[in-house]
């Protein structure tokens, strides 16, 4: 039995030896098709051309770099299929550059250095156990709440309270004083 | 569709695996240790802050996978300060990593007690550094 036998998988690593260090972990794991890219432009061809069912992408850049891979894959309309799970690979642990990650649509953070333990989960996590795919005006990628509420009381959210000034809009009324 | 138990027994496999590839990759690249730690102090003796910065944070990256948790905290700490403008050009700051490197760069181990003397000198420095 192997899982990832018929997935696709691309890893994208300017640094050589992190990229092959990357690639030895996830050929053990069976992987269908492996692609290791080591320039933006190719990576850029191969995310366009061919549909992966995972990206793997190094962030080693700084809080005020953007995630050019993940922009591309998620806001492009470029890319082949802009809904394939990303997993940014990084050691910026600061909080406010794994909101930027998560906000940007990336759908695991591997931090470094990297285990093989912590590679298959998120691997396997974005593979198997994907979380609903949500494309809004300002955001693009997979849902941020990985926890679905238990919550059984009355969902107040379910109904919409209107104020007299919308109910009046849309009922297409005018105030009776005026 | 695998049970837990299936998947528990798969998953112990294919780590397994990879952590044997991933010892022989190592093996077959111990060169590679060195030329990060080269860099880094060639950045350091520069006083390149963005040279030390992506210098560092490559042997941060690469160091614990030849078992060097002593490069690899050195490192970290030394890639995330220079990110910070205080000690991104403070020479106390370059000097004491500049020697932290040096030093653990002659062992071909980790030595815990070396790096936490280490770790307290780099401490009393950036205690020092003004806020």
């Amino acid at each position: 039995m192997t899982l990832f036998i018929d997935k696709r998988i691309l890893i994208f690593d300017e640094n050589v030896f992190m990229g092959n260090l990357l690639q030895s972990i996830i050929s053990a794991f069976g992987v269908g098709q492996l692609t290791v890219c080591r320039k933006w432009d190719e990576a850029k061809f191969y995310i366009k051309e061919i549909k992966y069912d995972c990206i793997f992408c190094d962030w080693s850049n700084w809080p005020d770099a953007e995630l050019e891979c993940l922009n591309y894959v998620r806001s492009s309309g470029q890319a082949n299929d802009p809904t394939t799970p990303v997993i940014i690979i990084s050691g910026n642990t600061a909080l406010q550059n794994v909101l930027a990650c998560r906000d940007m649509g990336c759908t695991e953070i591997v931090l470094k250095p990297i285990s093989p333990v912590h590679v298959f989960d998120k691997l396997y996590a974005a593979l198997f156990n994907p979380r609903e795919f949500i494309v809004l005006e300002n955001y693009t990628g997979p849902d941020r709440r990985r926890k679905k509420g238990n919550y059984a009381g009355f969902d107040r959210r379910s109904e919409v309270s209107l104020g007299q000034s919308d109910i009046d809009r849309l009922l297409g009324g005018e105030d009776v004083e005026s | 569709m695998l049970n837990l138990d299936e998947l528990k027994k798969l998953r112990a496999g294919y780590i397994a695996a990879a952590e044997q590839n991933v010892a022989e990759f190592i093996n077959t690249n111990r060169p590679s240790l060195q030329q990060f730690i080269t860099a880094t102090i060639e950045n350091l003796e520069a006083r390149d802050t963005s040279g030390v910065k992506i210098a560092s944070y490559q042997l941060f990256s690469a160091a614990k996978s030849f078992d060097r948790l002593d490069l690899t905290n050195i490192s970290e700490m030394l890639y995330k300060l220079m990110g910070r403008p205080q000690y991104a050009n403070d020479e106390n700051v370059f000097q004491v990593f500049e020697m932290a490197v040096k030093t653990l760069a002659r062992s071909d181990i980790a030595d815990q007690k070396l790096e936490d003397e280490i770790t307290l000198k780099i401490y009393e420095v950036l205690r020092s550094v003004p806020k």
